[in-house]
């Protein structure tokens, strides 16, 4: 997905910079089953030392089965078996949590509503998911495209969702030398 | 917690990502509704040097190179905390005019992105059609 691998790229160029080294592993579409999602959240688990930062980004569709739980659609999954073919929100958590260093948590999914349950609850779920990540006892910085009630969006004019384009446009300006828009807080 | 509403996306939201990613610290406040950072935000300029200041860890006042400091807003209490709604950002430090390149850390980022883009989710598979 577009999303993903522009993400990617623009912490990529951070290299040298903000960061001594950048190691990016991207899966889009037909790569991202349920089982090379596990490998990678394995992989990045592992991977990250106590001085390193570990960043995980999500963008597709997450979803509520059962009261409680958020899933990550992986793209194998199938309304009728979620459980078995989506990325649960244990998985991601636990993934998260054993990261030794610093731990970020990107996600922009939009929610899925008809058969696989009501829209507004994966997006709770997901705003309960977050709030658990970053409490004192995980310490997960999280970012999340929408909060309990809102819903997140992409137009094709900007070629990515809102979310993931406003980080992009964002990071892509950091490094500049001018005092300019990355750079502060603006006011409206 | 960042906010893309249908509106689109606004400048604060770009900035605080921006700032976050760069101090490397912050976090979504504990209990309750995410942070929303709305898009009539205020704010005020922290140069991260600051930011690192008022970061208690040891390990965070290292990776910031306080000599080459961007810009970041942050909380008084500092270490593991997002700026959280602008009323509670801390006290005034005043613009900074100018911005020097950022230094690298000694640390490693290791990235893992997972996309699945809304033509291939396969809706009909999903029972969304």
């Amino acid at each position: 997905m577009k999303d993903a691998g522009d993400f990617a790229e623009v912490m990529k160029a951070q290299e040298g910079r903000q960061y001594a080294r950048v190691v990016t592993r991207v899966l889009t579409d037909a790569q991202a089953t349920r089982q090379s999602v596990l490998a990678g959240l394995q992989w990045l688990s592992v991977s990250v030392g106590p001085q390193d930062v570990g960043f995980l980004f999500l963008a597709g569709h997450g979803v509520s089965v059962h009261a409680g739980q958020y899933y990550f659609l992986t793209y194998e999954s199938r309304h009728e078996q979620v459980q078995q073919t989506a990325l649960a929100e244990r998985d991601i958590r636990l993934a998260l949590r054993r990261i030794r260093g610093r731990a970020l948590f990107f996600v922009d999914t939009c929610f899925a509503g008809n058969v696989i349950g009501d829209p507004k609850s994966a997006g709770r779920e997901l705003a309960r998911m977050a709030n658990e990540l970053s409490s004192a006892d995980s310490g997960v910085v999280v970012f999340a495209s929408s909060s309990g009630r809102q819903e997140s969006v992409e137009n094709d004019a900007w070629g990515n969702g809102a979310f993931t384009r406003a980080l992009i446009d964002g990071l892509r300006e950091s490094g500049s030398s001018e005092p300019k828009g990355a750079d502060y807080f603006q006011g409206p | 917690m960042l906010v893309a509403d249908r509106a689109g996306y606004s400048d604060p939201l770009i900035y605080e990502v921006v700032a976050l990613a760069s101090v490397g610290t912050g976090q979504t406040a504990a209990g309750g509704d995410p942070v929303v950072m709305p898009s009539n935000t205020q704010s005020v300029p922290v140069p991260i040097a600051q930011t690192a200041a008022a970061d208690a860890s040891p390990a965070a006042a290292s990776r910031i190179d306080t000599s080459s400091a961007p810009l970041a807003t942050t909380t008084p209490s500092g270490a593991g905390r997002l700026a959280p709604p602008v009323a509670q950002v801390g006290p005034a430090r005043g613009p900074v005019t100018s911005a020097q390149p950022v230094a690298a850390s000694a640390g490693t980022l290791y990235l893992f992105a997972v996309g699945i883009s809304r033509y291939e989710r396969a809706d009909y598979r999903l029972g969304l059609l």
